[in-house]
This record gives C-alpha cells, structure tokens and sequence, in this order.
C-alpha cells in the first residue's frame, strides 16, 4: 500500500472507515439522535415566534422567525451535531492501536484526505436527512436553489475541514473531548458568519452581482484556505 | 512528578547565589529605547488630554473621544500580535521540517505574542466599550467590529488553552499550537479584514487610511501613542521571551540536579 | 472646578498607573538580568 499514490491511499482509507462505521454505526447514530434531539427542542422552543412581526427604521415589518434565521439555526444544529459526532476520528484510530499502522504504511496527506473525505461523508449523510425534517418541520424554504445546494454542499466541506483538523489537534492532548468544542468553535464562527451572509443570496428578491461575488466568495475561499493550511501542517501533528 | 515543583525552589536558590557573586561587568542598565518607552508613553498620556483639543461631533463635547488614543493603539496592536505569532509558528513548523532541530525559541516568541494579543484584545474590547457606552449610549451594540474583537478573544483563548492542555509535553505543545496559529490564521484574517467590511458597521474607517480626516492636533498624539505601544508590545514581549527561556533552563537544571540525585 | 482641572485629575489616573508599570517592568527586567548572568556563570563552572 505504500508504494500507492496518496489519493488511492486515501481512496482506501476511506473505504476502511466507512466499512467500519457501517458495521458499528457509532459516529452516524451519536450524530443522527443529536440532530434530532436537538431538531425537535430548536422547533418546539421557536413555536412562540412563528407569528411575531417586527417592524424596521424604515416602517416595513418582518416576520422575527424568518427563513435566514432558520437557516442560522439549522447550521448551529449542524455545527453541534458534527462535533458530537467528528471529534472521535482520530481518538478512536489511537485506542485501537491503528494509529501506528497508519503512520506506517501512509503519509500525512493520504491520513487527513481520507478523514476529510469521511467526514465529509458522514456529515453529509446526516445533512441529507436532517434538512427536509427540518424544513417540514419550520417552514423552511429553499429560495433560490442555484445557491440553497451550493452553499449547503461547501458549508459541509467547510465544516468538516475544520471538525478534521481539530479533532486531529485534540487527539494529541489529554483531554480531548473538552478542549475539542473549545479549540474549534472559534474557528466556526467565523464560518457561520459567512454562510449566514451567503444565505441571505437565497432569499432575497433582487440581488445584485458584486454581492454574490463577495458572499459567496467569502464562503468558498474559507474552506479553500482551511484545507490547505491543514493539509499543509498536518504532518506535523500526526507524526510523532 | 517532583520535577514540576523545583524549579521554584531553585529560583530562590539562584537568586541567593546571584546577589552574593555580582560582578560589575552584570551590572544593568537600563537600555535607552525602554527608557525611550516610558517618556513616549508619559507624553501620549498628557498629549491626550492637553494636546489635542475635544473631538468635533463626539459626546461630552467631545472629551469622550481622548480614549483613541488607547482603544486604537490596542486594537491595531491585537490584529498585528497575530501576524508576529504566525510568523514565528509559521518559522518553527519550517524550521522543525528542514533542520531537524527543535527551534523552542521561535514557539516561546509565538507564545509571548499570542498572549500579548490577547491582552491588548482584551484592553480594547474593554477601552472600546466604554467608549461605545458614552457614545452611542449603550456598552455593546453588536457592531462587527465588537463581534470579530470577541471572536478573536476566543481564538486567543482557544490557543492558549491549547498549550495549556499540553503543558506537560513541551515539543508536542509547541508543534500542535504552531499548526493552530497557522491554521486558525484563516478566521483570524477574516475576523480583522472582512468581517467589518461585509456587514454595516458604526466605527470610522478612515481615521487611519485617510490622513486628511483627522485634525492635526490628533496626529501628533495619536502617531506617537502608535510608537510607544509597539515599543511596550516589543518590551511585554521580549520580557515573556526570556521568563519563559529561564523557566525552561530552570527545569533542566532541576532534573539534571535529580538525575545525579538518584545515582 | 475648572474644566481644566477635572482634566488634570482623569489625566493623573492613566499617568500613575503608567509609571507603576513603568517601573515594575524596569524591576523585572533588572532581576531577570540578573538571573540570566548568573544561569551564564553556572554554564561556565
């Protein structure tokens, strides 16, 4: 295996973690009933606020619980739902003593390739299903679909990207699952700031093209940057 | 475990020894740029209130704005603390691949200037809050610029952590908070150059990037009030630097001292 | 009281607390002078 390419490492590294996870289901499960759980408690809590109407600087009023605030919410829930589920891909390659191997018989790139990738996998997996509940359940709307997919499929890479790196970094300490949600949320809400403004594109009527350049822009240039950096330094902190 | 508390013991020794065996040639000085330091400082602190006169279209008849001259140095100096703590992460990760050599000097300078920025964010979160209060009439308004100082606060936090958590192992601590700073250089420079540019905000742009904007009587307090807190920043720094360096020798000597001990 | 007084008084705040850090920083930086000769002569012996 060592003498393959670092894609079809990763191809391979891939392929084992999601075999695995299939049969136990441990990262897809502990995501899926976080969402869930916390799907039904972000509905239930914002029930008072369907029908509340605010009214502007300008006189024009506004539904308060509208489509860009569910959108923040749904991407709270996800950010959240990731770090239940993500934070144990490199702890668990560690208690299981496959670590080593993987160091072994891989590089660095191929590693955090095929964690990226499978995280983005489960990720999106939980994405799939959650979105329409979520939507049946709010009222959510699509808007603009050209952007609503986009946004949704980059924001997911962003999100993994920087759940991967960070839980690479939290594996190394100690105590891990703490400082996993303190080292990376900081990190996301910078993310969650520009998908929030990516997704206003969605649902307003007129938008002009400098906006989108700029929002969507934004958007794809963070994740762009994260996975470099981190594919850049996570030899680094994989290798001892 | 008794490693970690010796150092303590020995830094007393030490500073027994050093009173008794001071040579003339040990003898300090204090070098001219400190001193330099100190009278730039005083000079800002007058000049703020007696150099410049009260700030046109500012509250309190404009007495309210003498503040910049501390909340702006701040908030400058909290974005470019980043970019020294990069710059020496970035330099230790380069080091670490090509030498094979442990530069520990190049992480205590990242470490220094990491907390060194999250000092002056924190100085300005608190200067700008006060400021927003008399101002704008409330001490936080959710402006972008006091939500990517927050933000920043907690990247600063978030590192710091991080190396707290691997106190115990020193070349891992060093590798795995160089790969932070690198990595979470991409939210920081959102944080400091787009954040405030994407959304509406109330704070003056140009007080800086358009000289014409600000009066005369600002310039010659606020161009130095710049200079003696990127003396002090340099200062705070190099003082970090060298604690840290004397801390590391201190727990060397320790176990060298227990290692002969046991034998 | 005086406008100019009043802001004599605030001014007098920042001024104290500076020269307090002032010297405390001169403080430490002579002690760590110190500290760091004498690491250099230990080196040598």
């Amino acid at each position: 295996m060592s003498g393959s390419l670092w894609y079809q490492q990763a191809v391979a590294l891939w392929r084992k973690d999601l075999r695995a996870e299939l049969r136990t289901r441990v990262a897809l499960g502990s995501m899926g009933v976080f969402a869930l759980a916390s799907l039904m408690l972000i509905a239930l809590s914002m029930l008072s606020l369907k029908d509340e109407v605010f009214v502007d600087a300008l006189g024009h009023s506004h539904l308060a619980w509208d489509n860009p605030a569910k959108m923040a919410l749904l991407w709270v829930l996800f950010c959240f739902a990731a770090f239940a589920g993500l934070s144990h891909s490199f702890v668990h390659e560690e208690s299981t003593g496959t670590a080593q191997n993987l160091r072994l018989f891989m590089s660095a790139h191929a590693v955090y390739a095929g964690k990226l990738f499978f995280n983005f996998t489960v990720l999106g997996a939980i994405m799939l299903v959650i979105t329409p509940i979520y939507m049946l359940l709010t009222g959510m709307q699509v808007g603009g679909i050209m952007v609503f997919v986009p946004i949704m499929v980059w924001g997911g890479m962003s999100l993994a990207a920087v759940a991967t790196t960070v839980a690479a970094l939290a594996s190394r300490a100690h105590t891990s699952g703490a400082l996993f949600g303190a080292i990376g949320l900081p990190m996301l809400i910078v993310l969650l700031v520009l998908i929030m403004q990516a997704a206003k594109l969605c649902y307003s009527a007129h938008i002009d093209t400098i906006s989108i350049v700029k929002d969507t822009g934004g958007l794809l240039s963070y994740g762009i940057l994260i996975i470099t950096l981190s594919a850049l330094s996570f030899h680094f902190v994989w290798e001892d | 475990m008794a490693t970690l508390h010796s150092p303590v013991v020995n830094k007393e020794d030490n500073q027994k020894i050093s009173t008794e065996r001071l040579t003339p040639q040990t003898a300090y000085h204090v070098p001219l740029w400190k001193a330099l330091t100190g009278l730039i400082m005083s000079y800002v602190i007058v000049g703020a209130f007696f150099i410049a006169h009260g700030a046109i279209g500012f509250a309190e008849k404009g007495v309210a704005a003498r503040i910049i001259f501390f909340h702006v140095p701040c908030a400058v100096l909290s974005s470019i603390a980043y970019f020294v703590g990069f710059f020496y992460a970035a330099r230790y990760l380069l080091k670490l691949k090509s030498e094979k050599i442990k530069p520990f000097l190049d992480d205590y300078r990242s470490a220094a200037a990491m907390e060194l920025g999250f000092l002056f964010c924190l100085l300005a979160t608190i200067t700008g809050s006060i400021f927003a209060g008399v101002q704008w009439g409330s001490f936080w308004n959710w402006d972008p610029r006091e939500t990517s100082i927050v933000v920043m606060l907690l990247l600063y936090a978030s590192y710091l952590l991080l190396r707290a958590a691997n106190s115990l192992k020193p070349e891992l601590r060093a590798r795995l908070s160089a790969v932070y700073a690198v990595v979470a250089l991409v939210p920081a420079q959102f944080l400091i150059w787009a954040v405030p540019r994407i959304l509406a905000t109330m704070h003056p742009t140009t007080t800086l990037t358009d000289p014409r904007m600000t009066s005369l009587s600002y310039k010659m307090v606020l161009y130095p009030a710049f200079i003696a807190f990127v003396l002090l920043f340099i200062w705070l720094m190099q003082l970090r630097v060298r604690m840290m360096m004397l801390w590391e020798q201190h727990r060397h000597n320790a176990q060298q001292t227990m290692e002969t001990d046991y034998r | 009281m005086t406008h100019r007084m009043i802001l004599m008084l605030v001014m007098a705040v920042p001024l104290v607390v500076w020269f307090g850090l002032f010297f405390y920083l001169l403080i430490i930086d002579r002690a760590m002078h110190r500290l760091e000769n004498n690491q250099e002569g230990n080196d040598s012996i």
